[in-house]
């Protein structure tokens, strides 16, 4: 039953969400001259690509029926952590390594707060998210994390693939890994098994709380990878680095079609939702309006979307 | 009759459980002054500790609504926003010469009607609390943003709106007076009259809340506006004791409103609350960042203590739990 609804719900919001986006396409493309130019294209899906990111883990999260809000700092505190190894001389490799690992550790914090002392999951990471600012904060006190734009380094972000921006095609490697997780294997079965009904779940023998932290693991480990590539492009590490990030991550998964209740979810839809909030900024842009705007209607639109599922959904379940 | 008498021995249950919490409270800020006092002069006195409460009092108005909410089993992110918004309100009505009295029931209304809005989504859209709110204070905070155009309001001050911020009644700073006053208001709110017995009830078991004829939609929206309208006279406080509206102001509050809560004993899953454990918890929190501040601590340090202790709270409270069942 379950599964019907969501089979039935998912096809549409999915086809409804890519009108909306291919309208605003059309309509910034007549609307400003300079939208389909080549560089602009390239510098919105740069610009995308970071919550994009944040967004495939959000997708994770969401569908298994919990939330992360800490992977805004998360994301700031691996870029710093990238940049302060660095600019101590230890080498491009590692440093990426240690950003991912610290975004993956706190994930992993996260998770088995989670799971072993049962807190509820936007208590934990909203606590996180604090504490891992608090820590950002600290490393910044004698100002911005700098000095660590090495050219191997910023090649991450400014270089071309096949004239794609570097990071747009990491993100497309990372989105096929994760479509291919979340689809066809058993990791991603479960994970939608746990957001539908955990109780069902638990008792089919899945173990809830290793795929829990791995999820939360997951996220961490996305946010620290957008983190990481945001440092290349930014060449500094402000202390605000990946403030509100939650909020867009959340939205583009959320207009995506992932449902807040858990259970079901889209990382196709992520990707749209991202791109659809980059339009939007990007619209403002050449369009010359205020980007405060921007924060009034990305709120705007989760409203609208979530209310839309919610309503979509309760019309399944009548019929 | 029947449920009363069921539900009589879990409502002595709880409130033993709080009265512990509480007493706990009193025994960690008696022996943090204890410590303290050793370590610094100037924490242990008259002067100091006023200060400290009245630092605090800001966080404890929007915690007295933040209470009600989550006994209600919800959460109200959108605090900061709606703080800001009257504060906003306010304080450029009264640049723009109009008189105090407007000015300020203007402030009190954008409040009222933003946490009005809050709960309307959640009832009739059926958007859970954490989402509607978390929207809520995104478009709240870009609106600050654009209204004010990045640049605070200030050269607002008259001497009427002067008094609500800086003034004294009887050697007490008005700002205080003010919680007093709300405290004994919602005290009295919640533990004496139906609204509040509503909202308890709600926050234990919504299904049964409904079934015994509690318009349940209507209480909801009440608590939102209710949080809105405490953020509201804690905005319009602050406008007045700042003398300028920052378009990031009370951003963050939030997080202290729903930790000086729970640390005060109100539980995050509802139908358990305690204002007194509010006043409590919000007075710990600013304890705590006046003694760090006294011991030449980083202030960044602030926000790493306070996310730690809300997890220790909230930890503790299912430790004790689970340890009951066993």
């Amino acid at each position: 039953m379950k599964k019907q609804e969501n089979a039935h719900t998912k096809k549409f919001d999915e086809l409804g969400i890519l009108i909306v986006m291919i309208a605003l396409f059309v309509f910034l493309a007549i609307a400003s001259p300079f939208f389909l130019k080549v560089e602009n294209i390239q510098n919105l899906l740069l610009q995308s690509v970071f919550v994009m990111l944040v967004g495939f883990g959000m997708t994770f999260v969401l569908t298994i029926g919990g939330i992360d809000l800490s992977v805004g700092s998360i994301l700031g505190y691996s870029g710093a952590v990238t940049g302060m190894v660095i600019a101590a001389g230890g080498g491009v490799f590692p440093a990426i390594l240690a950003g991912l690992g610290t975004g993956a550790g706190f994930g992993i914090i996260n998770g088995l707060l989670i799971t072993q002392l049962k807190i509820a999951p936007f208590l934990v990471t909203f606590a996180m998210s604090s504490v891992v600012r608090g820590i950002l904060l600290l490393s910044t006190t004698n100002g911005a994390v700098s000095g660590f734009a090495v050219p191997e380094f910023t090649y991450l972000a400014q270089g071309y693939i096949a004239g794609l921006p570097i990071p747009v095609f990491i993100t497309i490697i990372v989105f096929v890994i994760l479509l291919f997780l979340f689809k066809f294997t058993s990791f991603g079965r479960n994970v939608t098994a746990i957001g539908s009904n955990r109780e069902v779940a638990f008792l089919s023998g899945v173990s809830c709380g290793k795929i829990t932290v791995g999820v939360y693991m997951l996220s961490g480990l996305l946010a620290a990878l957008s983190g990481v590539l945001l440092a290349a492009r930014l060449t500094a590490v402000q202390s605000e680095m990946g403030s509100g990030y939650e909020m867009d991550a959340i939205a583009a998964a959320v207009i995506g079609g992932t449902s807040m209740a858990g259970g079901k979810g889209s990382i196709v839809g992520a990707i749209i939702g991202a791109v659809i909030l980059g339009m939007i900024s990007n619209g403002l842009d050449l369009l010359s309006v205020n980007q405060f705007y921007r924060q009034i209607i990305v709120g705007a639109i989760i409203i609208i979307a979530v209310a839309l599922e919610r309503f979509t959904s309760r019309k399944a379940q009548r019929v | 009759m029947k449920n009363n008498e069921m539900t009589a021995p879990l409502a002595v249950k709880a409130k033993k459980k709080i009265d512990r919490q509480l007493l706990g409270l009193l025994i960690f800020v008696i022996a943090m002054m204890v410590v303290m006092s050793f370590l610094s002069d100037s924490f242990l006195s008259v002067s100091n500790l006023t200060n400290v409460f009245r630092q605090s009092v800001f966080i404890m108005l929007l915690g007295f609504g933040m209470t009600f909410v989550l006994t209600t089993g919800g959460i109200d992110l959108s605090v900061g926003v709606m703080l800001a918004l009257s504060g906003g309100m306010s304080g450029w009505l009264l640049s723009m010469n109009v008189n105090i009295v407007p000015a300020v029931i203007a402030g009190v209304l954008v409040g009222l009607l933003v946490g009005a809005g809050n709960g309307l989504m959640i009832t009739k859209l059926r958007i859970t609390p954490f989402i509607a709110t978390l929207a809520t204070m995104s478009i709240g905070r870009g609106v600050m943003y654009v209204w004010t155009n990045s640049i605070p309001f200030r050269n607002y001050m008259v001497g009427g709106f002067r008094f609500i911020g800086q003034g004294d009644i009887f050697g007490l700073q008005f700002p205080i007076v003010i919680a007093i006053v709300a405290f004994v208001i919602l005290q009295f709110v919640y533990r004496c009259t139906a609204f509040g017995r509503h909202v308890t009830a709600y926050g234990s078991n919504e299904e049964s809340a409904r079934v015994s004829g509690i318009n349940t939609d209507k209480l909801l929206i009440k608590v939102y506006a209710l949080s809105g309208l405490m953020a509201a006279i804690a905005g319009i406080t602050l406008a007045s004791r700042l003398e300028t509206v920052h378009p990031e102001m009370g951003k963050g509050y939030e997080l202290d409103a729903i930790a000086a809560a729970i640390i005060g004993g109100t539980s995050l899953s509802g139908g358990k609350g305690t204002l007194v454990g509010t006043v409590l918890g919000a007075f710990i929190i600013y304890l705590i960042s006046n003694a760090l501040n006294l011991l030449n601590v980083d202030p960044d340090w602030e926000t790493i203590v306070k996310g730690i202790i809300i997890l220790i709270v909230v930890a503790v409270e299912f430790l004790s739990h689970r340890n009951k069942k066993e």
